[in-house]
């Protein structure tokens, strides 16, 4: 008996003693260091958005010493993946990696989004073009709109999705010019770059970056931005403005932005915004933007709300029209 | 009901699935491309409601051709089996079912002793429930010791390498992760053989022997799995109870 | 030869093949873990390839994805729960070799033919790259809409003996596939979606989480049949013969070829995978032991010809998806497109320039895919002798443990995202007693997986590629390449049924 007494005792004071350490350490202010904070990114690993995302994740981790983790959780648009982030708790340890996306997948009534998360801090912009592939006839926009004109339906403009940014810019476009262009959704980028350069779809709404890797077979016709490209190999493409329609506006770009659920503590806001400025302007990100053609558009907390009401207001426009707008209440 | 006596009942399971499919991708309606005036979209419905159809056919020929073969090889197990599989399904679906408010290592030490114990004992029988109890208690305790020690020794590498008493590498993932996983099973070894005689030998109860056992394996899997997937593939298990 | 010399110089250090080495070692651990993928490894090893040289950060990146589509194939064969949906095939045969008590064989032979499919793919990758490259851009809706169908045409091969059963699976798994929302207009098609919109149903069935309820859980279900009592006599496990004889490999030529080539290609055309090529292998490997005269072993017996041909298929999928991720910046499959963003952060931007301006970067990836495949080959040889091991354990206690590591498996899927594990385990469960029932009543599983694989494949484009010629149904009889699928689909269906009836004869 005495042998099991002991072991007993053992184990007790095991368990007591271990509870108790692991328990007072866990007792520390946000953020834990040892937790990891996630940032969801609601689309495919290896993605435009999702490297901006582990970019900026990796600077995150230098400038706090927290773990920043990304994980991808597609499907639906963007929309499983945001929902993520509202089903969980409102602690500060997820992030959305949110953006035009977002409010994309909000309006088209696929989750609660914006309407349930809270603004972190806005980052910046990447601006669509409209490329086509070099043998093709059409060499300027004009040209293009006026070849699809005298044949509607005969063209083929594909996006990457219907749910995303490409998706709405190129509803935007072809409600822009009288809808003769044969809008077709691909799944993601790299599919609809695949399937422009193997000549199935005529035209496509690409991210600059993904014009760049095959710059020898596109030819860009147009950046949905309004300024040029910063890219060097880019610059000379012309804006809406420039290629003849200044009354044309669509949304032109996907904006990438962070954001938490709703009700998640002031502190833990207040830090992350600030991590994310700080992870934000450092040396190596703000190269990894201008290597990339990001536009920066860094405002955080109440300054990103606001700026985001201008962008849910163009958004709301266009969907509408296009009628994809199903957001309820 | 002559019909089910001598046709197997999941063909027409198959039908039944196959038309309440069909009614309800109708009632789905199709849905086409918006903001698109040219159109040429088939639409969402189609493949849908031919698949439908194909099952609903092959079901059916399924249904009058597939029947039970003569000898009706009624291959009906014994009740221990049947309380067996009956305590599986019903474990399981707790399982799942409890995961968010109980917490990953709670549900998954619960459900492995639970099984093991029963399928080591054989059956599911009334004065098992006793020994069964007190076991998942013992499980517990033997896990959150183990789990406690491996969160403390991970919790100083993490902070102590963050914060520069120690050499960066001692604290990443991995080698964090592998320093608690030895200990952890030194620990274990030892507690183990500590034991292990104490509870099998003739004495002790075939059902405590086996209630050893089963807490024993369940502790250390438990144990095992959260160290693996969680600390060193950062898979985020629910935390439950356990918030340290 | 001066970029060569260039890009063995990148790598030429203990750094790179000591991180490689860990790279292999954990890639294998992974992949044989349910649940955990080759592209949730490479995405964990990524921070870590962001602080190393280029070369050395890709090298790692692609140690973890050969290790991981290789590893994945010692659980199928042990106890029939695939790793990751590469190894969906190898269970076949593997199992039942394990059950002949041939475990070491399939897993020796296992290793050899991901070694070859490995070696084979790099070959192709230095070789043919550009060639290949523009081939896979040939390939457009109408091409991959016919090419799933190619694939639904197998479901006649793996129905077992009453194709009407493989045929109903089949439709049963492509129904699962249209479950979540229209990839046309993002809207849900889920039962109660009204309630369910906001739940992770709304993007479907996890693949992953489906194969392991229909593999893993509903064999633990199966496994109660047996009673424990009276103490199960376990069997000690022999290990002898790991390698298969050099003879037996080179009898095999046929089969290897033809599914090497099959992984390069499938691997190539972006929006396959690897989950697709193992089935054409086996379905390929079927056929051509069929006809070789009782020179070969018939597939779906425990035949080493079975663990092969998918083996050599999944593993020569990684030297074809590096292809297009190179050559066009396009990524082959959802790791490659991890792999494609670790390169694009280092600041080397993929696609044509790479091969014109960065050459020594490319044999340096080249030479490091070379060093992968041997280390895999290497770390996971020397656990031959120990894997195996797991099958002395007795039912009483190896059935719970093959549940929660399947639940686990289930789980760890959705990595970070607690809510979409727990969704996950629900799949797994449900899917665990559809796939009981059915096992009971002798359906075969594996039409379900095909569907659900090509179900969602052959309905987006399918429609995009109507879509594209405008509500013009005959555009898949105008391209060639759709003309050729569409031969080859229906001989596949037709051939092992004229094949059967002259053997009843």
């Amino acid at each position: 008996m005495k042998r099991s007494a002991i072991i007993l005792s053992l184990l007790i004071a095991l368990i007591v003693s271990g509870t108790f350490s692991a328990k007072a350490v866990a007792e520390a202010i946000y953020p834990d260091p040892e937790k990891n904070i996630t940032i969801v990114v609601p689309h495919a690993a290896g993605g435009g958005t999702d490297l901006i995302f582990r970019k900026l994740a990796e600077e995150m981790k230098k400038v706090s010493g927290v773990n920043f983790l990304v994980t991808n959780i597609t499907g639906a648009g963007s929309a499983t993946g945001t929902n993520e982030v509202i089903n969980n708790e409102a602690d500060g340890y997820m992030l959305l990696a949110a953006g035009t996306h977002t409010t994309a997948a909000t309006m088209q009534g696929l989750t609660d989004g914006y309407k349930k998360l809270d603004y972190i801090a806005a980052l910046n912009w990447d601006p669509f073009i409209v490329a086509v592939r070099k043998d093709k006839p059409w060499t300027s926009l004009q040209e293009l709109v006026a070849d699809a004109k005298s044949r509607p339906g005969k063209i083929s403009l594909g996006n990457a999705g219907m749910g995303g940014a490409t998706g709405v810019a190129s509803v935007g476009l072809n409600l822009a010019f009288g809808k003769v262009f044969n809008v077709v959704p691909f799944n993601g980028g790299a599919d609809l770059i695949a399937s422009v350069l193997g000549g199935h779809c005529d035209v496509g709404i690409f991210s600059q970056s993904e014009v760049v890797a095959n710059i020898n077979s596109f030819r860009p016709l147009v950046i949905l931005s309004e300024d040029h490209s910063p890219l060097a190999s880019l610059a000379s493409v012309p804006t809406l403005d420039e290629a003849g329609y200044p009354e044309i506006t669509v949304p032109g770009g996907s904006f990438r932005s962070l954001m938490v659920k709703k009700g998640t503590p002031e502190v833990a806001k207040k830090w992350l915004a600030d991590t994310a400025e700080k992870a934000f302007y450092s040396a190596s990100f703000q190269k990894f933007m201008k290597d990339n053609g990001l536009i920066p558009a860094f405002y955080k907390l109440e300054a990103f709300a606001e700026y985001d009401k201008g962008i849910i207001a163009d958004y709301e426009v266009i969907l509408k029209e296009a009628g994809l707008y199903k957001m309820t209440n | 009901m002559t019909l089910f006596r001598t046709r197997k009942p999941l063909p027409f399971v198959f039908m039944v699935v196959s038309i309440l499919y069909f009614i309800y991708v109708i009632s789905l309606g199709s849905s086409t491309m918006i903001g698109d005036e040219i159109g040429g979209d088939p639409g969402g419905m189609m493949l849908p409601l031919v698949l439908s159809i194909f099952m609903f056919v092959a079901s059916t020929i399924l249904f009058l051709t597939d029947k039970k073969p003569q000898e009706a090889v009624q291959n009906s197990r014994g009740t221990s089996e049947q309380r067996l599989f009956l305590l599986t399904l019903i474990v399981a679906i707790l399982y799942v079912a409890a995961m968010r408010p109980l917490g990953f290592i709670i549900t998954t030490a619960m459900l492995v002793f639970t099984l093991i114990f029963f399928y080591l004992q054989g059956t599911v029988v009334r004065k098992d429930v006793a020994t069964w109890a007190v076991g998942t208690v013992a499980t517990l305790a033997v896990l959150l010791a183990l789990y406690s020690i491996g969160r403390v020794i991970s919790r100083y590498l993490l902070l102590s390498a963050r914060q520069g008493r120690i050499p960066q590498w001692l604290g990443s993932t991995g080698v964090v992760a592998g320093v608690v996983l030895v200990i952890v099973l030194v620990l274990y070894y030892l507690l183990y053989k500590l034991t292990r005689t104490r509870f099998h030998h003739e004495r002790v109860p075939v059902a405590v022997s086996h209630a050893f056992d089963a807490c024993m394996i369940s502790a250390i899997t438990t144990e095992l799995i959260y160290l693996v997937f969680r600390q060193m593939f950062l898979v985020e298990l629910v935390p439950g109870l356990i918030t340290w | 030869m001066d970029t060569l010399l260039q890009g063995f110089m990148q790598i030429a250090n203990v750094s790179t093949i000591v991180w490689m080495a860990i790279g292999s070692i954990v890639g294998i651990i992974l992949g044989a873990l349910p649940g955990l993928t080759a592209t949730m490894g490479i995405a964990l090893m990524m921070p870590i390839s962001f602080r190393l040289p280029t070369a050395t950060g890709i090298g790692l990146l692609l140690a973890v994805y050969c290790g991981a589509v290789s590893g994945a194939s010692i659980p199928a064969i042990l106890i029939g729960i695939p790793g990751n949906p590469n190894a969906i095939v190898t269970v076949e045969d593997g199992l039942r070799m394990t059950k002949k008590g041939k475990a070491g064989q399939a897993i020796g032979g296992a290793v050899v033919a991901s070694f070859i499919g490995g070696i084979g793919s790099m070959l192709a990758l230095m070789l043919f790259s550009p060639l290949i490259a523009k081939f896979t851009l040939a390939f457009g809706p109408a091409e991959k809409a016919t090419l799933a169908l190619v694939g639904l045409a197998i479901i006649a091969s793996v129905s077992g003996d009453n194709i009407w059963k493989g045929l109903l699976m089949g439709a049963f798994g492509m129904c699962l596939a249209f479950l979540g929302t229209d990839p046309f207009s993002n809207q849900l098609r889920i039962p109660f979606s009204k309630y369910l919109a906001t739940t992770p149903l709304s993007k479907g069935l996890d693949l992953t989480s489906t194969l392991i309820g229909l593999f893993g859980v509903s064999e633990v279900f199966i496994g109660l049949k047996k009673s424990f009592v009276g103490g199960q006599h376990v069997e000690p496990v022999k290990i002898d013969h790991i390698f298969p004889p050099f003879k037996k490999i080179l009898s095999m030529w046929k089969i290897i070829l033809s599914s090497l080539g099959i992984g390069i290609l499938i691997g190539a055309i972006p929006g396959t995978g690897a989950s697709i090529a193992v089935f054409m292998a086996y379905n390929m490997a079927k056929n051509i032991a069929e006809h070789s005269n009782g020179k070969l072993e018939k597939l779906g017996t425990g035949a080493l010809e079975g663990v092969f041909a998918p083996e050599v298929a999944n593993n020569a999928v990684t030297g074809g998806a590096l292809i297009p991720t190179l050559a066009l910046g396009i990524p082959g499959d959802s790791s490659t497109a991890v792999l494609l963003g670790a390169l694009i952060i280092k600041g080397v931007t993929p696609g044509f320039q790479l091969f014109t301006t960065n050459m020594s970067l490319v044999y340096a990836i080249f030479i490091t895919l070379l060093i992968a495949n041997i280390f895999m080959a290497l770390f996971q040889l020397l656990g031959v002798r120990l894997y195996p091991k797991v099958l002395e354990v007795p039912q009483q206690i190896l059935l719970p443990l093959v549940l929660i590591l399947s639940f686990v498996g289930a789980y760890a899927v959705a990595g970070q995202a607690t809510a979409v594990g727990i969704y996950n385990l629900g799949i797994a469960l449900v899917m665990g007693l559809i796939g009981y029932f059915l096992k009971r009543d002798g359906y075969p599983i594996a039409p379900i997986v095909l569907g659900l694989i090509l179900g969602g494949m052959f309905e987006e484009n399918f429609r995009r590629a109507v879509k594209l010629a405008g509500g013009n149904y005959l555009t898949f009889f105008t391209k060639p390449i759709c003309l050729l699928f569409m031969a080859l689909a229906i001989l596949s269906i037709i051939l092992p049924i004229i094949a059967k009836k002259r053997g009843k004869r």
